[in-house]
């Protein structure tokens, strides 16, 4: 007993001894160890998990590169073919016939070069460029053709035409069917060539050759007659014939919108015909209306507009 | 070489042995019971990290007792202003360094005696804790407790005989 007290006495230094409840205690502790001990086990399933996920990635970029390839090659192998879609054809002192893959026949004339399509696959249109002369026989077909010709642009259904150069002027004539030309830099100018007209393009401008020689003749006639201001048609005026309804909506109303107005009460020919030079500035060709009893026209609210009204019958 | 940690479970019953005794230890110089426990658990933490290989060449109490010693220097070392501890820390380091002759047997035995006192009744185990902790005589617990001198000698005699069964087969104890 006496050594008991004096083991408890060594205690009595002791101050303010606490008991903790060990259990509690070690249920705090035993996470941060298994916490350890998992971070040892675990690591080569970390390992593991990383090479999967570097091999993966490694796959992903490997069959993305394939894919890469493969799309590469499909579109080089697309364009390769569809490069091979023209051909050319140069004529030097003698003249070419040939008959292309949609059946129609370009005679070229010597000195000329045309390239052209000998693929119609995902076409959309029908494309020859011309440098020189020829004439062709344009086979019928859902899709146009075009003729690109120094700075004209001939759009065909099907037809037989011409394409003639001297010096600086182009001739277009027209065999059969119709066929629209245009100039390549303004679509705006353009003529529409019926069966048998012939227009010559020259410094910007389409020139009927047909009107040079009927002007003389409506020149005599006008000056045996009286000119009478009823029929329109029988004045003398240069460039070609046009529908008078078409020309004011797609020329005159179409390019200055802002500027020309109709008039709501206005009552036009619809049916009446119009010898009209188009490459006019428009108030001169609406001046030239005006002149040959179609339409009447006057100054707007606005400066420089114009409207246009039912021509004035007295 | 012992390698005592090697097996979790003596792990455990190392912890749950030493855990009091070193906290109240700690807390003698830290004076804080968090920062004690704290301590206590970055020091079997570094025991169980390092188990593979930790290498007991004296007894695993005085590892024990060497181990958090040198925890806690480094605990008071990096935490001199959580601790406001900047000013003492000088002492108390050197008070550490130098305390040779202590062990932890003072902490063990009165954890060993506190866990015994559990089985007590209050009363007695306050005439115990009044006159062996405190310091108090008899007649002092008499007057204090309202009860007699005679009822002070009965008890204390009753919870000697107690602790000495409870505590005989303790390996720090009667060796």
């Amino acid at each position: 007993m006496n050594k008991l007290n004096s083991i408890i006495n060594k205690t009595k230094e002791i101050e303010n001894f606490r008991v903790f409840d060990v259990d509690d205690e070690w249920d705090l502790f035993k996470p941060l160890i298994d916490q350890e001990m998992s971070s040892i086990y675990d690591l080569p399933k970390n390992k593991l998990q990383n090479f999967d996920k570097e091999t993966g990635r490694q796959v992903i970029y490997l069959l993305s590169f394939a894919a890469g390839l493969i799309l590469i090659f499909a579109f080089l192998s697309f364009f390769s073919t569809s490069e091979k879609i023209t051909d050319s054809l140069t004529t030097n002192s003698a003249a070419a016939s040939i008959r292309l893959i949609d059946g129609s026949v370009v005679q070229l004339h010597p000195d000329s070069k045309l390239d052209f399509f000998v693929s119609l696959n995902h076409a959309q249109e029908r494309r020859l460029y011309l440098k020189g002369d020829a004439d062709f026989d344009i086979s019928a077909s859902i899709l146009p053709l075009k003729v690109y010709h120094d700075s004209i642009l001939i759009e065909v259904l099907g037809t037989k035409f011409s394409i003639k150069k001297v010096s600086k002027t182009v001739e277009i004539k027209n065999i059969s069917g119709s066929v629209k030309v245009s100039e390549i830099k303004r679509a705006e100018n353009f003529r529409i060539l019926q069966s048998g007209d012939t227009f010559i393009f020259s410094n910007g401008r389409f020139i009927n050759p047909a009107d040079t020689l009927h002007i003389p003749e409506s020149t005599i006639k006008t000056s045996t007659e009286k000119p009478k201001k009823t029929s329109p048609t029988e004045e003398v005026t240069p460039g070609s014939i046009y529908l008078l309804k078409s020309v004011i909506k797609n020329h005159i109303i179409k390019f200055n919108k802002k500027k020309v107005k109709l008039e709501k009460k206005i009552k036009l020919d619809d049916n009446a015909r119009v010898k009209l030079d188009l490459t006019k500035p428009y108030l001169m060709i609406l001046e030239d209306l005006k002149k040959q009893g179609y339409i009447d026209f006057k100054k707007g609210d606005c400066e420089d507009c114009i409207i246009i009204m039912s021509p004035n019958k007295n | 070489m012992f390698k005592p940690f090697e097996n979790s479970t003596y792990f455990e019953s190392v912890f749950k042995e030493y855990f009091n005794p070193l906290v109240n230890f700690v807390n003698k110089y830290l004076n804080n019971f968090e920062n004690s426990k704290e301590v206590v658990q970055m020091t079997f933490f570094k025991l169980w990290a390092n188990r593979s290989n930790l290498e007991v060449k004296t007894s695993l109490k005085s590892y024990l007792y060497q181990t958090t010693k040198n925890t806690m220097i480094d605990y008071i070392r990096k935490n001199k202003k959580i601790l406001n501890a900047e000013e003492i820390e000088n002492s108390i380091v050197t008070e550490l360094i130098d305390e040779q002759n202590q062990n932890l047997d003072p902490y063990i035995i009165r954890n060993a005696v506190e866990k015994s006192l559990k089985n007590l009744k209050p009363k007695a185990r306050e005439i115990f804790e009044l006159h062996k902790f405190e310091g108090l005589t008899y007649e002092e617990i008499a007057e204090y407790m309202k009860i007699s001198k005679r009822s002070v000698e009965d008890n204390m005699s009753k919870i000697m005989m107690f602790l000495k069964e409870e505590l005989k087969n303790h390996p720090d104890f009667f060796d």
